[in-house]
């Protein structure tokens, strides 16, 4: 049998063919090796390569055994887990990126780019759907802002299609928001809204399931 | 010739063993067995590979592409798994020889 | 590694981002789970099951809430096992001064409109309904005060409704 015979043979027993390629290549080398070595005993390269192979040992066996290291099962598995990984990296990494950016949004204070705390304000509202957070109302170039988060129920994780699920009004209901700013992610929102500061500096927000949440400033600290 | 199943039983022992030294490629643990075994060791060489590649599957020893004497080869090194293992075949293999000993010396 | 912890590795990766995928994606194995978890994000508060329009896989589903007198048009659409929230849904405030309401709901994938009417006055047997472009349909299958039709291919139009009671007078009329 001939070098190549020999390895033929051996490969055609690995059932993975991924793995032909560099069992082949050991093996070849293995058998250049003791060829060389033989012939620096004085033995002519036929007869030398001849014997390595010899040596080697019968080639459907050692085929057989490498087959059940290299088990096709496993191997052919494991590709197709790896093409569907693949396929799948980029969603998926736009998926824990926006995640990961959400948690961060969520978690650093709401900032409104050079404005000026006015006054803390901490409430948490719950919502069957989300929690509120009212975090504080700024100032910037003499106009007011109302800062705050909102966290997704775990077991709902639909965001409110653009409804908006609170409104600042005054005692008659009617809305002193001027302008409003939020950033939804999937699992949490932040936003400010800017809003006309009424004289008795009492806040009424009105929440989409109708409750209505006061806030009069004066008790957090506001003159 | 020793008989096959003395060797296939301690297989694992003997390329760790030559392993633990060294980081060698497939021909050279060959070649390490036959030379320190004076020749008792002459297993047909192309089994050493299945062999081999169990032993990566069981993570004992890892195999690296390496450059060795101009050109690439496939070198297994052993891992600290490996190690213990060794260790472990070593002691067994004491107890088991010395057992053998012990009985063979008393049928004289 | 070996070859066999990368493919548990794998499979597990596989499995993290098909829940990530059912979690966000909005992926309901019940209709009903589905409808629920649209009208919250609406904020409505429908407990009643009215009745439902299904065309192509997409579903129109019609609740109610008999205390509050609001009625909510729902749509889902189903794929294979799941369902889904899709075409649009909408909410109404039952007008109880009439004794005929009326409300609709028109989405190009689903295919056509929805009119329903309401019954305020129970002597309210039939009631037709005759649109712009002359076309004409009797709803008289009540189911809880409730009666409709899903008119395929038809965009929305307005139109004029008439109820009858069972001798043929006319009890009601209005034009939406």
């Amino acid at each position: 049998m001939n070098k190549h015979e020999f390895l033929e043979t051996v490969k055609k027993q690995v059932l993975y063919i991924f793995d032909r390629q560099d069992i082949v290549y050991e093996l070849s080398e293995h058998i250049d090796d003791s060829a060389r070595d033989m012939m620096e005993e004085g033995l002519s390269y036929d007869e030398a390569l001849d014997i390595a192979i010899k040596q080697m040992g019968n080639p459907v066996e050692i085929g057989k055994e490498l087959n059940k290291a290299h088990h096709p099962f496993i191997g052919y598995t494991f590709l197709i887990s790896k093409i569907i990984i693949i396929l799948n990296i980029i969603p998926m990494f736009l998926c824990v990126g926006m995640l990961g950016f959400d948690t961060i949004n969520f978690v650093l204070p709401v900032s409104t780019r050079g404005g000026e705390d006015v006054v803390e304000i901490k409430e948490t509202i719950e919502l069957p759907t989300e929690r509120f957070f009212i975090d504080k109302v700024c100032v910037k170039d003499d106009t007011y802002y109302l800062t705050y988060r909102s966290i997704n129920n775990i077991t709902y994780t639909r965001t409110t299609y653009g409804m908006r699920p609170f409104l600042i009004v005054d005692e008659l209901g009617q809305s002193i928001e001027r302008s409003s700013n939020s950033h939804g992610g999937w699992i949490c929102d932040i936003g400010f809204r800017e809003f006309e500061m009424p004289d008795d500096k009492i806040l009424y927000l009105k929440f989409i399931d109708h409750q209505i949440i006061t806030l009069d400033l004066t008790e957090y600290g506001y003159e | 010739m020793i008989d096959k199943g003395y060797i296939s039983g301690s297989t694992r022992l003997l390329v760790l063993n030559v392993l633990q030294e060294k980081a060698c490629h497939g021909y050279e643990i060959i070649k390490v067995l036959k030379l320190r075994s004076n020749d008792v060791f002459d297993m047909k060489e192309g089994t050493l590979y299945p062999i081999l590649h169990k032993l990566e599957n069981d993570e004992y020893i890892i195999s690296k592409n390496e450059m060795v004497n101009g050109r690439m080869r496939k070198v297994y090194h052993i891992t600290d798994k490996g190690v213990k293992v060794l260790a472990e075949d070593k002691a067994q293999w004491k107890e088991f020889s010395s057992a053998v000993n012990q009985v063979i010396a008393f049928g004289g | 590694m070996n070859r066999v912890r990368k493919l548990i590795l794998n499979t597990l990766v596989i499995i993290c981002s098909l829940f990530l995928i059912y979690y966000f994606g909005g992926f309901y194995i019940s209709k009903e789970t589905c409808d629920l978890h649209t009208m919250r994000s609406f904020y409505v508060n429908e407990t009643t099951y009215i009745m439902e329009f299904s065309n192509n896989n997409y579903t129109k589903t019609i609740y109610a809430n008999p205390e509050e007198k609001t009625m909510s048009i729902v749509g889902s659409k189903r794929m294979g096992f799941w369902h889904q929230t899709a075409s649009s849904s909408t909410g109404h405030k039952i007008d109880m001064n009439n004794k005929l309401d009326t409300f609709g709901s028109y989405s190009r994938d689903f295919g056509g409109m929805i009119t329903v009417v309401y019954r305020n006055d129970s002597a309210i047997d039939k009631v037709e309904v005759c649109y712009d472009d002359g076309f004409c349909v009797v709803l008289d299958d009540w189911k809880q005060d409730f009666a409709g039709v899903f008119i395929k291919d038809k965009m929305w139009q307005n139109g004029i409704y008439k109820a009858y009671d069972n001798q043929g007078n006319l009890i009601a009329e209005i034009s939406y």
